[in-house]
């Protein structure tokens, strides 16, 4: 509890939600609201109309994105709001697992709507990428129990660290990575930004954020 | 030669392999770690080979449950079912023996079954889960059915006939 306390500042509470247990902290809080009125804003938002213009040609193109589309990618990005709190909440480490590839697949989800070759090529890379990191993420945590017999952050903060922990936790990262799409996958991600319907998108940005805050304190909650 | 790396980094059909090499480089170097079992877990269940063992010399006729039987009598509190879990609840272990007519069916034809019982619609897995593990089953069931959804979106509203 000292660590988690030490970085989070006073927990306010526990909601036991029977094996989620989430807890408050001042510093989950800030993160809650930050998503929360994020994910309102852009549920809340209009897609917008992208003006495409061509070499060669004198023409420029207004694209718009169907009622169908924009209606599946708002409900993805909802959801993809919904697993992020849960994200930044839990706390028990399966459940963070859980919840960082529901987050991943939200992700893709937001993507796969758009009927783009370019963005969809990409979307299916990043996919290959998201089952890829669900071994070292969901191995990661299997070995974090094994090890310590636990997977409640409240005890594995008192646990001091060995080889075999910081093993899990450099999986732990490596799987966090791939499925928040952190630094190395920006590649990936450029040409999926290149989707029409903009506000939706940067729901993706917001998850990378959130998973990497997160990710971060949990390492140093097991270190 | 720095800028040609890195526009074939750029390419997204490249990020997956490289992904996937480096967490096999990882993975190897993992591998001549000291790894040592932590006697206390959580979730305990005793090893399956040993229950068939025992079954098979008739020391008890319900081990071919192995290597989930964990005793008990369906909603009795004062008969639970044997099961430990971090995060408790008041009803642990009451419907641990509680089988459906097919599992129960399953459970007299073989000894090997075990896991399939439970793991089958309408076994002990909720029971379980539910309980030692709370809500994990219905959470990672709503990571399948994300991917579900997209997959029938993206089968439903498809522009190009196959």
């Amino acid at each position: 509890m000292n660590e988690i306390t030490n970085l989070n500042g006073p927990i306010i509470g526990h909601i036991p939600f029977m094996d989620i247990i989430l807890y408050i902290s001042p510093f989950s809080l800030a993160l809650v609201a930050v998503i929360v009125a994020f994910t309102i804003f852009l549920a809340l938002s209009k897609p917008e109309l992208r003006s495409v213009a061509r070499f060669g040609e004198d023409i420029v193109r207004t694209t718009t994105v169907e009622k169908k589309e924009a209606r599946f990618r708002r409900f993805m990005t909802i959801l993809c709001g919904i697993a992020l709190t849960g994200v930044v909440t839990t706390g028990d480490l399966f459940n963070f697992a859980l919840f960082v590839s529901l987050t991943g697949i939200t992700n893709m989800g937001i993507f796969a709507g758009v009927k783009d070759t370019h963005v969809l090529d990409a979307t299916f890379h990043y996919g290959l990428v998201l089952m890829i990191c669900s071994l070292p993420l969901f191995g990661g945590v299997a070995m974090i129990l094994a090890n310590t017999g636990t997977l409640s952050m409240g005890i594995l903060a008192n646990i001091p660290t060995n080889p075999i922990l910081n093993m899990s936790r450099t999986l732990l990262l490596i799987g966090a990575i791939g499925e928040g799409a952190l630094a190395p996958f920006f590649a990936t991600k450029v040409e999926m930004i290149r989707a029409k319907g903009a506000p939706y998108i940067n729901m993706m940005h917001l998850s990378s954020l959130m998973v990497f805050t997160r990710v971060i304190e949990v390492l140093l909650i097991l270190g | 030669m720095i800028g040609r790396i890195l526009n074939l980094l750029a390419e997204p059909r490249v990020v997956p392999k490289i992904f996937a090499f480096a967490i096999a480089v990882v993975l190897v170097f993992s591998l001549p770690l000291p790894f040592h079992l932590n006697p206390e877990q959580v979730y305990p269940k005793p090893p399956p080979q040993l229950q068939i063992e025992l079954a098979k010399k008739n020391v008890d006729v319900s081990y071919n449950l192995a290597p989930y039987n964990r005793g008990g009598l369906p909603v009795d509190p004062h008969n639970r079912g044997i099961v430990k879990s971090q995060y408790k609840s008041p009803y642990e272990g009451w419907i641990t023996a509680y089988l459906t007519p097919f599992s129960q069916w399953l459970r007299d034809v073989s000894y090997h079954l075990g896991t399939t019982i439970v793991a089958h619609p309408g076994g002990i897995l909720d029971e379980i889960l539910y309980y030692t593990r709370g809500l994990d089953t219905i959470l990672e069931s709503s990571i399948l059915f994300t991917a579900f959804t997209i997959a029938s979106w993206v089968i439903l509203n498809r522009t190009r006939k196959i």
